[in-house]
């Protein structure tokens, strides 16, 4: 598909050109980009355990009240993009906490 | 350290191959249910959601205009449209989805006894038992169900439940037209939702 390609082909072309400026222009090595990608993997990682944590206990919570409490609460709150926005940032604060000691 | 970086590589992995193939749209096109228009006693709109404002939300207003329209093919006599109010709108006075709906059946001329708006419902399976009951007073036992293709599945099982004889009309074909990474992305956001409501229905043994 033309989006799939386009899309991925600007990615490539501006990594590969990044790349090339890293190296030449700023020195930089690639085992401190493999190290670099390593570290992104790790807060990727870390992201996603928030998002799981934060999904259960709000599933959870939602049961609770619904079972404790006369007020409704749609399942589909936890629908909301800011809970994946608030878990990342959770997540690469984790992981900077982590590695800062 | 390394189990995080190992599931970071996985998310990641998933991720793009979720948004660069067309995995999600040959999942979405086994989840979802064949369209089958055919004559009934009833057309079914499931709630999707409405704003403050009285708005209906880009998702109830696609199953409410693919409602109007098979009514107005003629097949069926009746449209039920549902859809609570939201808590806090209520406290502000906002209408309730279900009298949004009908209120724009009612100026595209349907005629207001063919229009039954049903708003005291909060879930799936909350609108399958309500409806059912109302049909049940008019002796109604088909209905062209109407919400979205990913919805269909678990909708159904609840309203045959319900005891009603069920034909699928979703409101959309996303699994066949869902052809950008975003719109995967989307599409595989909605197919794991459902798997949760199914896995949940399942569970708790409502269907």
């Amino acid at each position: 598909m033309l989006e799939d390609v386009l899309v991925l082909s600007i990615v490539a072309v501006t990594t590969l050109l990044a790349y090339a400026v890293g190296r030449k222009m700023f020195g930089r090595s690639a085992r401190s980009l493999a190290q670099a990608w390593a570290q992104l993997m790790e807060c990727v990682g870390a992201f996603c355990l928030f998002l799981s944590v934060n999904m259960v206990i709000g599933v959870a919570v939602i049961l609770i009240l619904r079972a404790t409490t006369p007020r409704f609460i749609s399942m589909y709150i936890l629908d909301d993009v800011m809970l994946i926005i608030l878990s990342a940032v959770q997540g690469l604060a984790f992981r900077l906490w982590w590695r800062s000691e | 350290m390394i189990a995080l970086r190992g599931i970071g590589i996985a998310a990641t992995l998933f991720f793009v191959f979720s948004a660069f193939t067309p995995f999600w749209n040959f999942v979405g096109r086994r989840l979802r249910l064949e369209p089958q228009l055919t004559k009934s006693d009833a057309i079914v709109v499931l709630g999707a959601g409405v704003l403050m404002d009285g708005t209906l939300s880009h998702e109830s207003l696609r199953r409410t205009v693919h409602g109007l329209r098979l009514y107005k093919r003629g097949l069926a006599p009746l449209l039920v449209v549902s859809g609570p109010t939201p808590r806090t709108d209520a406290r502000r006075g906002g209408l309730p989805e279900a009298e949004v709906r009908k209120a724009i059946a009612l100026e595209m001329g349907i005629p207001a006894g063919d229009v039954i708006a049903i708003s005291q419902v909060h879930t799936t399976r909350d609108e399958s038992e309500e409806i059912a009951a109302r049909l049940a007073e008019r002796r109604s036992t088909t209905i062209l169900l109407v919400t979205e293709s990913m919805h269909m599945r678990r909708a159904m099982e609840l309203f045959e439940r319900a005891g009603l004889r069920v034909f699928p009309a979703p409101s959309d074909d996303f699994p066949r037209v869902a052809e950008s990474p975003e719109s995967r992305i989307g599409l595989m956001w909605r197919a794991l939702i459902q798997l949760a409501g199914v896995v949940y229905y399942r569970a708790a043994g409502y269907t």
